[in-house]
């Protein structure tokens, strides 16, 4: 990897008219006021649900099981209800919809029955056939996936497709529910165990909790609503599931903002699922980078909402702004790889702007940064 | 109405019967024990970029319907006892990373997209609005062997690049964006089926009521 090169940040600003979002702790405003009063939804739950296995932290909105349809169906359909009659996918209002899992929990119940009745659930496509068959919308739909990091690039293409004057307002989707397919690949990686999530302690074991989580936000040019100023994306193809060692690649995919921000002051809100390596590297880059800004992380108390995480914590976000205070790093109570982590909430008031960070396998990153106005 | 203009485009259809020796046959610089742990898709695509210089101005744009189908076979089969390898290979987008972590080729935009009807048109529009002066389309699918029986994997092999920019240069081809008078019907070419008219240098006009109309013509 070339130390000297680094991403160009997308500078299309663009406005949040209005997003949603649903975690195990509820609603947004739900979810921020739990999180500040340390709240935890993750309980330990065997791997295969129903079929046994070894119990890992989980935060679900509903019982895990293999079912038709399956256990998302009802509670993304009812999430969706104010969109419903809305002239989305159509030309000038496209919709992205991204997510890691989408049906995947098809496949394991499709594997385990040998049941035909699970196909149509079992990939990104036909689960989007699905939702299409009850909603009102137009087909100018783009499905993306891109592990961890996917909605964050569902707000990068927002952007791009806004500022490419093609579309007049987009609406990007997520949504990711914890199955046995999932759960169990993390748990033979080790980093989904019988520990619960202490995001950027320094401790013996790594762990992460995995989470249900859903969300939606409308974006526009023009306003009303907060301003996502400037995103950047960057994938180090170093490995594919670790860093580069010397964590060079946290710290690529967040120098131009350094630039941006000059001596404006912000809080991060950082990927932090609990894994150590990726928490040490994730740490040192932001206290390297911005030495005044506290370092949060939430996945501690809503688990590892995957490849919905970057735009269900950005709802939560919003949440905490609205109420002036942000909850601390929910689960860790140890000393952390930086004295910049905070673990008790604090106030909003004194910083100008919030860097959002998620992070997948393969070494991809992704930030936005958001205004307080 | 977006132009942007074909630098290059590769493609490639591996004999399904002999997939593998198929396979093999098209990358022979790899390294026999990285390429066991790489894919027949993601071995493919290592392929169809190799005459392409990336950097981080360039955008990739990946697609496939079912992508690391024989991964997600194996995985499904070691449980209870959950193999890491295969879930790792199974990830989405297994194949471009494998490709690029074998070139240790660092990107900043990748754009792994999903689908079926829609998959090759929306991999078009989403290259032809991102913001860096080149983008690279690229995708394809593997064979796989039990999920067939379920419609979940495909029953061939291909793959493709196709690089387009914002400046005209020596293009082999363009293509075109009208947003403003879309078909009225939709022509909806599946992946393979455009692949193969490009591959044809067919020129290829299609596109919705809700996407507009993309034309895609060679020199």
């Amino acid at each position: 990897m070339d130390e000297q090169s680094h991403p160009n940040m997308l500078r299309s600003p663009v406005h949040i008219q209005r997003a949603a979002c649903l975690t195990a702790l509820g609603n947004a405003k739900a979810t921020a006021d739990s999180l500040l009063d340390n709240q935890c939804a993750l309980e330990m739950t065997p791997i295969y649900a129903e079929d046994g296995g070894e119990p890992v932290p989980l935060a679900l909105r509903n019982e895990m099981k293999s079912c038709l349809p399956p256990r998302w169906w009802n509670d993304l359909l009812q999430f969706l209800k104010p969109l419903e009659e809305e002239t989305w996918g159509t030309s000038r209002r496209p919709v992205i919809v991204c997510s890691s899992n989408y049906g995947i929990d098809g496949l394991y119940g499709l594997a385990r029955e040998r049941s035909r009745d699970y196909s149509a659930w079992a990939t990104p496509h036909g689960c989007m056939d699905m939702l299409l068959s009850k909603l009102n919308w137009g087909t100018n739909i783009t499905i993306l996936s891109h592990a961890c990091v996917s909605a964050q690039l569902g707000l990068y293409k927002a952007a791009e497709l806004l500022h490419a004057n093609v579309a007049d307002e987009v609406l990007v989707l997520s949504f990711d529910y914890v199955g046995p397919f999932v759960a169990s690949g993390f748990h033979s990686l080790k980093i989904l165990n019988s520990n619960f999530p202490a995001p950027y302690e320094d401790r013996e074991t790594g762990s992460v909790g995995l989470g249900d989580g859903l969300a939606y936000a409308v974006l526009n040019k023009n306003g009303p609503g907060p301003v996502i100023h400037a995103q950047s994306l960057y994938n180090e193809m170093f490995h594919f599931t670790a860093n580069a060692p010397d964590g060079i690649g946290f710290k690529k995919a967040l120098i131009e903002f350094t630039r941006l921000l000059d001596r404006r002051r912000i809080l991060v809100k950082g990927h932090g699922t609990g894994t150590l390596e990726a928490g040490r590297m994730e740490a040192e880059a932001c206290s390297e980078l911005f030495a005044d800004s506290p370092l949060v992380s939430w996945k501690g108390a809503i688990g590892h909402t995957l490849g919905s995480c970057a735009l269900v914590e950005l709802v939560v976000a919003l949440a905490c702004l609205e109420e002036g205070r942000i909850p601390g790093t929910v689960g860790t109570t140890g000393s952390c790889f930086s004295d910049t982590v905070a673990l008790k909430p604090f106030y909003a008031a004194p910083y100008d702007f919030t860097l959002l960070l998620s992070n997948a396998f393969g070494g991809a990153h992704g930030a936005m940064l958001i205004s307080h106005d | 109405m977006i132009s942007r203009y074909i630098a290059s485009f590769k493609c490639c259809f591996p004999d399904p019967e002999n997939d593998a020796a198929a396979v093999a046959a098209l990358v022979p610089d790899i390294p026999k024990r990285a390429a066991r742990r790489m894919s027949l898709l993601g071995r493919q695509i290592f392929h169809v970029m190799s005459d392409i210089d990336l950097d981080l101005d360039t955008s990739l744009i990946y697609g496939t319907t079912f992508t690391e189908a024989k991964a997600l076979e194996t995985f499904l089969d070691s449980i209870p006892y959950a193999s890491p390898t295969a879930f790792q290979t199974s990830i989405h987008p297994g194949g471009i990373e494998q490709a690029l972590i074998m070139r240790r080729q660092e990107v900043a935009a990748l754009f792994p997209l999903a689908g079926d009807r829609t998959l090759f048109l929306q991999m078009i529009q989403t290259a032809l609005t991102c913001s860096t002066p080149r983008a690279v389309i690229l995708g394809g699918e593997e064979k796989g062997t039990w999920l067939q029986e379920f419609d979940l994997a495909y029953p061939r092999l291909f793959a493709f690049s196709m690089e387009i920019r914002k400046e005209p240069g020596n293009c082999a081809g363009s293509i075109t964006w009208d947003n403003e008078n879309p078909l009225e019907s939709p022509v909806l070419p599946c992946l393979e089926d455009a692949v193969r008219a490009l591959h044809s240098r067919e020129t290829l006009i299609f596109g919705s009521p809700d996407h507009g109309r993309f034309r895609i013509d060679w020199k």
